[in-house]
């Protein structure tokens, strides 16, 4: 039985009035917080203008009102609210690079006592019961980990349509509202990052994984050297080819959490044991720097790229920048060779998945039924694969595909290794395209393209970096673009994105570079005026 | 049986030996026979998600031991390949071995017969092991990784016999550069011989391949056994299909199996995990230059010592024997080496046997105690016939027992050496001949057999402190 008395109505609405006013301020400070960069956040709390609770919670009321773009799957914001409670008690005493950062973790690495699915049901229920090395290491650096990130399932997909979870929604919304993908394999931790629902986010990059997805969002996204990030603790998916990296919004944030992840593992025989670079010192800095230039693959761009990429070009000339065109190897070879040894060591990485010994069990009385019935549960992409690789390694297919393949690895090595012998960063595309619709008919084949750009620097091992640099409108004959690095009011582009990589264990120049271009673009500049994800809000 | 002589048999062996490391081929949990069931597990093992393998150094070096001490070329880069087959006891879906490049090839042991062409060692990790129960079926990983070396020789032997003769060398040698504890009944050792028959002239037969072999005695009857079924096979006009069979000890019989490991196609790779095994040459050469003295050679120079060929041979079956021999003649001269190896054939190991016991682990148990000191002084007591053979032999027994006593002590306690001099025994001998006119006789007129009872009265009247070799020698005389 309510009543109210008008005393009591009137304290309501003033305290409705108080609230809105909360909610308003709050709304600003939360919109504040969620855009700083780890190096704003250090000074911030520094100077006490925030808390790391507040910026805790202002990425996690982000996170709740975008739920909808289906970026994680497990979420642990209680968690990480407690840590950051504790972080504020200690009065900033805590030692660490990442202190209170909040970064989302793809799927792919095992967090002690959390789900790790890989995307996939026949992980669905696998609690993992160690930290992977790198969860480790940003752990020691006292970092946040809020959710764990969509994917698509065993990191095979470039759109994050496989995840047996469902696919995830690419942030950039446009007028015509139909959902875009995200690209893949990590796609969850791109949108995550793009909407700011996180600082930084973890990845994996096999064939493009991280960078294709980045430049669809629009971020940035760096897979370094083949071995500077530890896999141990990573769902393999191709171990020769699977590099740990991740997503931030701008280099400098990507350098940070990169020197926290990276450095030598014991237990793991292909990691790097050479120092981590201090790579959050480096400064943008193109100065006679021999810069290649994929002249060829940035010839079958459209005209909005071709054009901003010019402007793009003649600025790191004035910059100091020696240009240069190159050849790469033949993509379309990289890409065949790709597609043998990846799916060779996929289908050996996943023949461990028989529900014996985890995850869900299929029904059946004899150890060749559970088996079957537990692989069952692996979606049609991943069972594509797994029948590419067995047949490639049969005895009598092997010389055919995988002896070759493995030779012609070993060339495109040379031959990177060449190229790098007198240039200090190559300048190539990361993706032939933008986001597409959800849904869109696409061959398995025509998927597989999406790796066009990026699968060479997998084969050879190199950092590879992809930075975000303009738009595309999204309906070219509707707007033409004037300005340089134009920015569209009304939201009706996509971004694109260029690729810079460097010879292995140089991450310095990819960097250097990475930061001149992000200089001359001020991307998070242009980015303020550009709001994301207003159709899905 | 005369049907039987008309064919050939042809006998190859791959053995897998368990590489004696304290933990498994790649993860470090420890390699443990007698471990309570999946309790040295580690994630890798259990094909955990994420868990990657890291070699462990010491297999490496050990198989690259066996491999010089098969005199095989080493390859200075060998590889770790995948072999795929799906099973319950295989976590990862996938054994780590070498395929394309095994560690060592072509390597030769000789044997009496011959000599015996090894044509690869490889480095490879082992299953788990499957049990069967109440229509369960249980599965331990504690096997799951643990390092095996697999040699594997070419077609060269005729029989079992010879096959047989070839494990033991292996073994010896194994056991003496210390790679493999190659306990058969914990399965450290397990051998597959390949077999075929085929008649003079004609050539081989499809060869069937007889898996898990754990005992010497399995193997001659399994081989015996097989091959009585493919002749009778193929002089039926019927032919033998290729195939992996199982030894029943139980039956005798050898049967098909329908092997886990027989799948279409292994679909063997690289595996992308773990770098090349690289060794230096310099490292190698290091390593043949520390490899001790070889069971053939030790057996040689026993040979050589004045030791018979089949005592040299079971002296040399063994470290612990070779320790055990080599520290019994280092308290007495070179020159009674036959004599103590015939000690230890006959005496020593016919006690040992009726205590269930072996002698190598035998000479374990005793290396720290007086047992090797107390019985070498004994040998050369009887030899020097300070002291009788028959009291030696009593003096044996107690050591056996008793690995601590002093023989200097239990020699003056029995009073075996308190021997009445050689005069003292001539007066008594012929004082007895005297008190027995009728038996002396006797004997005169043909019954020899009085001999002993004269022997036998002496020995009785001195208390047996003499030599009874010498009493008999004696009376001999006195009644010539």
């Amino acid at each position: 039985m309510h009543y109210f008395s008008s005393a009591c109505v009137l304290k309501k609405v003033v305290l409705v009035k108080r609230t809105y006013l909360v909610i308003v301020f709050f709304n600003i400070l939360t919109n504040m917080l969620i855009k700083l960069t780890i190096e704003e956040i250090r000074s911030g709390i520094a100077k006490r203008e925030f808390s790391y609770k507040q910026l805790l919670d202002a990425y996690h009321h982000r996170f709740n009102s975008l739920v909808c773009l289906n970026a994680h799957l497990e979420e642990y914001w209680e968690e990480a609210g407690q840590q950051a409670q504790k972080l504020d008690q200690q009065n900033n005493n805590a030692q660490g690079a990442l202190i209170g950062i909040p970064i989302a973790i793809k799927d792919l690495f095992l967090v002690k006592n959390t789900r790790t699915t890989a995307g996939s049901k026949i992980l669905e229920d696998f609690v993992a019961p160690y930290d992977a090395f790198v969860i480790t290491k940003l752990k020691e650096q006292g970092c946040l980990m809020p959710f764990k990130t969509n994917m698509d399932e065993f990191a095979m997909g470039s759109s994050n349509q496989t995840s047996a979870y469902g696919p995830v929604v690419n942030p950039w919304i446009l007028n015509d509202r139909i959902p875009r993908v995200p690209g893949g394999s990590s796609g969850g931790s791109a949108a995550a990052v793009a909407a700011n629902m996180c600082l930084a986010a973890l990845g994996s990059d096999t064939g493009g994984s991280i960078r294709q997805p980045a430049s669809f969002c629009g971020i940035v996204g760096f897979k370094p050297t083949y071995g500077r990030c530890s896999r141990r603790g990573v769902v393999a998916f191709a171990s020769s080819l699977d590099h740990p990296g991740l997503f931030a919004r701008n280099v400098q944030d990507a350098c940070i959490v990169l020197e926290s992840m990276a450095g030598y593992d014991a237990g793991e025989a292909t990691s790097l044991n050479v120092p981590v670079p201090k790579l959050s010192q480096i400064k943008g800095d193109v100065k006679g720097k021999k810069i290649g230039v994929a002249r060829e693959a940035f010839s079958h761009m459209d005209d909005a790229y071709k054009k901003q990429l010019d402007s793009l070009l003649a600025d790191l000339k004035k910059e100091g920048a020696i240009l240069e065109d190159v050849s790469l190897p033949s993509f379309e070879d990289a890409i065949k060779l790709y597609y043998i040894i990846a799916p060779a060591e996929a289908a050996s990485n996943l023949a461990r998945y028989d529900g014996v010994r985890f995850g869900p069990r299929g029904s059946g009385d004899t150890y060749e039924e559970i088996m079957y019935n537990t692989r069952a549960l692996f979606g049609t992409e991943v069972k594509r694969r797994i029948l590419i690789g067995n047949y490639v390694l049969l005895a009598g297919e092997y010389e055919k595909f995988y002896g070759k393949a493995v030779a012609l690895r070993k060339q495109i090595v040379r031959q990177m290794d060449q190229l790098f012998e007198n240039h200090d960063a190559v300048l190539l595309p990361t993706t032939a395209n933008t986001a597409f619709e959800i849904g869109a008919k696409r061959t398995a084949y025509e998927m597989y393209l999406e790796d066009l750009y990026t699968v060479v620097a997998n084969i050879y091992g190199g950092p590879a970096m992809q930075i975000p640099f303009g738009l595309t409108k999204y309906d070219i004959s509707k707007n033409s673009i004037e300005n340089k690095y134009d920015v569209l009011n009304s939201q009706d582009a996509l971004p694109i994105g260029i690729q810079i990589m460097s010879a292995r264990e140089d991450e310095a120049n990819a960097v250097a570079v990475g930061k001149k271009i992000e200089e001359i673009v001020d991307w998070n500049k242009q980015m303020e005026k550009i709001e994301l994800v207003r159709g899905a809000a | 049986m005369s049907m039987h002589n008309e064919y050939k048999k042809v006998l190859g062996v791959e053995t897998h030996a368990q590489i004696a490391t304290e933990t498994k081929l790649f993860s470090r949990a420890r390699c443990d026979d007698e471990a309570q069931a999946n309790s040295n597990v580690t994630w890798l093992d259990a094909g955990l998600p994420g868990s990657l393998p890291i070699v462990n150094e010491e297999a490496v070096h050990m198989a690259l031991k066996t491999a010089l001490a098969l005199d095989m070329e080493i390859n200075e880069e060998s590889i770790f390949d995948r072999k795929h087959y799906f099973y319950q006891d295989l976590p990862l879906g996938y054994q780590i071995s070498q395929f394309y490049k095994p560690i060592g090839v072509r390597g030769v042991l000789h044997c009496s017969f011959g000599p015996v062409r090894i044509n690869r060692l490889h480095i490879e990790a082992d299953a788990g092991k499957s049990v069967y129960e109440n229509g369960n079926t249980y599965v331990d990983l504690n096997r799951a990784g643990v390092p095996l070396m697999e040699i594997v020789t070419e077609p060269d032997f005729k029989n079992a016999d010879e096959v047989v003769e070839y494990l033991k060398e292996l073994r010896a040698l194994l056991l003496c550069i210390g790679t493999c504890k190659c306990n058969m009944e914990a399965g450290n050792l397990r051998a597959d011989v390949n077999l075929s028959v085929h008649k003079e002239g004609e050539p081989y037969g499809t060869r069937v391949e007889i898996k898990n072999l754990n005992s010497f005695r399995f193997i001659a009857k399994a081989i015996e056994y097989e091959a009585g079924v493919q002749i009778e096979k193929v002089s039926n006009g019927k032919s033998v299909t290729q195939e992996t069979k199982l030894f029943d000890s139980k039956t005798g019989m050898t049967k098909s199996m329908r092997d886990k490991e027989d799948a279409a196609d292994y679909r063997y790779f690289p595996d992308p995990d773990l770098q090349p095994v690289v060794l230096e040459k310099s490292f190698i050469e290091a390593v043949r230059a520390s490899l001790p003295e070889l069971p053939q050679a030790i057996r040689a120079r026993y040979e050589k010592m004045g030791v018979a060929h089949e005592q040299a041979c079971v002296l040399s079956e063994h470290p612990s024997r070779v320790q055990f021999f080599e520290k019994m003649l280092s308290f007495m001269d070179q020159k009674f080496a036959g004599t103590v190896s015939n000690w230890i054939s006959s005496e020593l190991i016919g006690r040992l046997t009726k205590k269930k016991i072996e002698l190598e682990e035998f000479a374990v148990l005793v290396m720290g105690t007086k047992f090797v000191e107390s019985f070498a002084k004994m040998v050369v007591l009887c030899e020097d016939t300070k002291i009788s053979r028959s009291n030696a032999k009593d003096l044996l027994d107690i050591l056996v027992d008793e690995h601590s006593c002093d023989i200097d002590v239990l020699i003056k306690e029995r009073g075996y050496m308190d021997r009445i001099d050689d005069v003292a025994v001539k007066t008594m001998i012929s004082n007895i001949l005297a008190s027995a006119p009728d038996e002396v006789v006797r004997y005169k007129a043909g019954k020899t057999a009085l001999l002993m009872f004269f022997v036998g009265a002496v020995m009785k009247e001195t208390k047996g402190k003499c030599d009874p070799e010498f009493v008999k020698a004696e009376v001999l005389r006195q009644l010539a």
